[in-house]
């Protein structure tokens, strides 16, 4: 026991330098393989390796996020509406555990609208009226905690697409965000590499769609 | 911090240790079929795979000793090994339960019909009543659409299987209402008191409900009311009718809704030279719905409704054809209703405590004779459920009604006073991963009729598969006579009693829905008169009312179509009341057909639909028969098609709807039932006071 405490002790500088290099290489592994998953396997696959990373780490956010971006992903490749809410409430409960490590990120608000985003496209005739103010109001939050953050102003904007004109959106009201998170994709510098860095070719994609 | 640093150890010398082992095996669920995409952990390290699609999973770690091995995957409970490895193949195979949900929330019991905007697998939505042709925003009216319930359509209240409209209750967040319509009057249908877009779920239950509810022999419709509101929001309406405005003020936990409503018949009743009216019917109404979040599961809930009813009208007159009797009506009514919920920290137990007040005061004259009633109710009521056992839910808990009434009749006076005490038990037991379980008992006393009830209820649900369902239910239910029976005290009354048995078997998918259900209901101890000259009655009453309804709701085959069909097979009889023979009373249509088609109109942002009803010519009294054919004679046959749209557009940069909606369109002759002059041949039909009835409004809000 004491020797292994002090093997502990001793290596804790190279332990910590090791975890992190690990830790990395293997969410950059994880992230490559989800993002150039198109199957509902490679995407569970991604998932549950990104749970299990974040089960054991226990103190990142980024796991959770992935892990949570993942099912959201899962449930628009899905046709029935009950297993559309069994993956939209598992990657709810997933971003709740890494609002829990790091309240204050702009990167979570975003997914937290994302999955809403999500939730309201089940059924939108009923859940449209009662979860849009909260969508709106998690980008707003992602907003004011992050200005720079491209995807706020993304998902706010295909949020207003979505929406239809009578009820306030549509494609002049959506058009002049998606531009604007065009813009802020330019300068958008991630944290590290494996901090999200999503979202631009879909932007591009919604101001054609906006053009037509 | 430790744990984490002996985690990157392990992580780290897996990594560099040599001799692998190779972990393969399957992942399958209790009912024996393969679990695609579950995730495989050895547990305190990153190691692990998924199962392909056939279950089958495989792997190699270089992870040494004795370690734990967990299969998880969404909608199943985790199951956890103990493993050694030691560098040879290692076959595990996992048997998965479906994770507990809540069983409530997945198993459809007979007799039952759910809406909820929260649910996933639900027969109706609350918002479908607000577009619902022939519902014009009335919850019983929209329910009247569903299988089970028939249109009557001059009696108030829920006409369900062969039950008078007094035998349904209505219930909101578990507590009675006493007067859920508007006061009656002679041959014409009153609204129900109720907003449909204050509840998150309705829940419709056609026979066999739970022993939550009692004293009622048919049916109960259950209203869960919203939790806090949205946001801030104010807003108003103008209709043909009347009028209405509210504020609803959002704090982080509290809510408050105000609102002001005032209805009045007298323009709509001008524009269309309807003149049987004296005083068209003229309507105040206050309401405050107050919401506060007393924790992160604690829940409290008020609310409140104050509202004064003013008309008058001119009635057939029996005795003389030639002159009208004159009605009068003023109407105070007020209804409380305050109930707080809270779970422990382990949300095992739960407590949900509750009372609700209801105040209702007649003041009639019908040719200058004054009738007057009073009532008030008091309820208060507790409900305990525990989950801690695992696929089992436990409720029990109690109620107090006390129930006072005063009622003048020209120169007649009674008073009726009663406690109504129960108690109940209930569990949800999901005993095989296809069998669930609900076993209930309520225990009544009442203390006017000094007499204890026992009601059993029984519900088994059996899933064929995860889209066909068979369910059985059996329950006992009694409910006290009706007022105008109490007030003749010296008579000697039972509760009356009605047996149900429910066969139903479902077939439901996210979008399509049928559903088939047998039932037969079996009364016992109605009120039947002995001398009715000198008010003498007693509990010697018996009937009983079967056959079957069909349901069918397709929202997917037509793209924007949303129809359903809803049919009721019913043979009834009773020998009740002043009945000479056993024969079917004149509320009781045999075959009963709604269809309801709604359409939405991207183009126009429009909502279109209709709504047709039919219902079999309903028994009338026809004095000229004998008495061994009482009540055989029938009126014509109910037809009535409705039609509505509504617009939601944007008004000043304001969320408006635009509703129109047109009750029986192509002017169908409607019949309820003829009243017999005292010659025995003479006689008047009942008939809705105008044949067409139009409906528009313009409601506008700032969210």
């Amino acid at each position: 026991m004491k020797k292994l405490l002090t093997l502990i002790l001793y290596c804790i500088p190279a332990f910590v330098a090791a975890q992190d290099s690990i830790f990395t290489e293997i969410m950059k592994k994880t992230i490559s393989t989800m993002d150039t998953s198109s199957t509902k396997y490679g995407l569970h696959y991604s998932a549950n390796t990104f749970e299990r990373i974040g089960n054991t780490i226990k103190s990142e956010w980024l796991p959770f996020y992935y892990c949570a971006y993942c099912y959201v992903k899962i449930n628009y490749m899905v046709k029935d509406d009950d297993e559309k809410d069994l993956y939209i409430d598992k990657a709810t409960d997933l971003i709740f555990i890494a609002e829990q490590i790091d309240p204050n990120n702009s990167e979570i608000f975003v997914m937290k609208g994302f999955i809403l985003q999500a939730r309201m496209k089940v059924d939108p005739m009923t859940r449209g009226f009662k979860y849009n103010s909260d969508c709106l109001s998690m980008f707003q939050k992602a907003k004011e905690l992050d200005p720079e953050n491209p995807r706020s102003y993304l998902w706010h904007g295909v949020n207003l697409l979505n929406t239809p004109k009578f009820f306030g959106g549509g494609k002049d009201e959506a058009l002049p965000l998606l531009k604007k998170s065009i813009e802020k994709f330019d300068s958008f510098k991630p944290k590290s590499d494996i901090h999200p860095n999503w979202g631009r070719p879909y932007a591009e994609e919604m101001i054609a769609k906006c053009s037509k | 911090m430790v744990k984490i640093i002996i985690a990157i150890i392990l992580e780290i010398i897996s990594f560099t240790t040599f001799g692998q082992t190779t972990i393969k095996g399957k992942v399958i669920s209790s009912t024996g079929e393969p679990i695609a995409y579950a995730s495989i952990a050895l547990k305190g390290s990153f190691q692990g795979t998924s199962s392909n699609i056939n279950g089958e999973f495989n792997f190699s770690t270089n992870v040494k000793g004795e370690k734990i091995i967990a299969a998880t995957c969404i909608g199943y409970q985790q199951c956890e090994k103990t493993i050694v490895l030691n560098g040879s193949t290692i076959n595990v195979d996992f048997t998965l339960n479906p994770a507990d949900s809540k069983i409530e929330e997945v198993t459809v019991y007979a007799g039952a019909f759910v809406a909820s905007d929260e649910k996933k697998k639900v027969n109706m939505k609350s918002s479908d009543i607000g577009t619902t042709a022939s519902a014009l925003g009335d919850i019983s009216a929209a329910i009247e659409t569903l299988p089970g319930s028939q249109k009557v359509g001059e009696s108030d209240g829920l006409f369900v299987r062969g039950g008078s409209g007094d035998e349904t209750k209505v219930i909101i967040d578990e507590m009675v209402v006493q007067n859920p319509y508007f006061s009656p009057v002679p041959d014409v249908k009153q609204r129900g008191r109720f907003d449909p877009f204050m509840f998150s779920g309705t829940t419709f239950s056609s026979g066999g409900y739970s022993a939550l509810y009692g004293q009622a022999l048919s049916a109960v419709l259950a209203l869960k009311s919203k939790g806090l509101a949205d946001s801030t929001n104010t807003g108003g309406g103008i209709h043909l009718y009347g009028s209405n405005i509210f504020h609803v003020q959002r704090w982080k936990n509290t809510s408050l809704k105000s609102e002001l409503i005032y209805n009045n018949l007298q323009p709509y009743n001008n524009l269309f030279n309807i003149n049987q009216w004296i005083k068209s019917p003229e309507n105040l109404n206050g309401r405050i719905v107050f919401r506060q979040k007393t924790s992160e599961t604690g829940m409290f809930k008020l609310y409140t409704d104050i509202s004064k009813t003013k008309l008058g009208l001119e009635v057939e007159n029996t005795e003389n054809l030639d002159v009208k009797l004159p009605f009068s009506l003023t109407n105070d009514n007020v209804y409380i209703n305050a109930t707080y919920k809270e779970f422990s920290k382990n949300e095992q137990w739960s407590i949900f405590t509750g009372v609700s007040y209801s105040f209702n005061k007649d003041d009639a004259f019908m040719d200058s004779i004054n009738m007057n009633e009073d009532e008030t109710l008091t309820q208060a009521k507790v409900i305990i459920t525990n989950s801690s056992i695992s696929k089992i839910i436990f409720k029990f808990g109690g109620e107090l009604n006390d129930l006072g009434i005063n009622g003048i009749l020209g120169n007649n006076k009674g008073t009726i006073k009663e406690q109504l005490y129960a108690d109940f038990v209930e569990s949800d037991w999901q005993v095989l991963p296809k069998i669930s379980v609900r076993l209930g008992l309520r225990h009544e006393h009442s203390n006017f009729l000094n007499e204890n009830n026992l009601a059993p209820r029984v519900s088994i649900n059996y899933s064929m598969s995860k889209k066909n369902m068979i369910s059985f239910a059996y329950g006992d239910f009694y409910q006290s006579p009706n007022k105008k029976y109490l007030y003749y005290s010296d008579n000697k009354f039972k509760s009356e009693n009605s047996k149900h048995y429910i066969l139903n078997y479902q077939w439901i998918d996210s979008k399509r829905n049928f559903r088939i259900e047998f039932y037969d209901k079996e009364y016992s101890n109605l009120v039947k008169d002995v001398e009715s000259s000198s008010n003498q009655f007693n509990s010697s009453g018996n009937g009983y009312a079967r056959g079957f309804d069909i349901f069918w709701r397709d929202q997917k085959t037509i793209p924007n179509v949303d129809y359903w069909v809803s049919y009721t097979y019913l043979d009834t009889k009773r020998n009740y009341q002043d009945f000479p023979i056993a024969a079917t009373p004149n509320f009781a249509s045999t075959h009963n057909l709604s269809i309801v088609y709604k359409h939405w109109v991207a183009l126009i942002g429009s909502m279109v639909g209709f709504s047709y009803q039919y219902s079999s010519g309903r028994p009338y009294y026809n004095p000229e028969k004998p008495s061994s054919q009482f009540n055989t004679d029938h009126t014509k046959d109910y037809k009535c098609l409705d039609i509505n749209i509504s617009k939601m557009t944007n008004i000043f940069k304001r969320r408006t709807v635009i509703y129109a909606s047109v009750h029986n369109l192509l002017g169908y002759n409607t019949i309820f039932g003829y009243r017999y002059l005292p010659d025995g041949i003479t006689r008047i039909p009942i008939k809705p006071l105008s044949s067409r009835t139009f409906f528009i409004g313009v409601f506008i809000s700032t969210y």
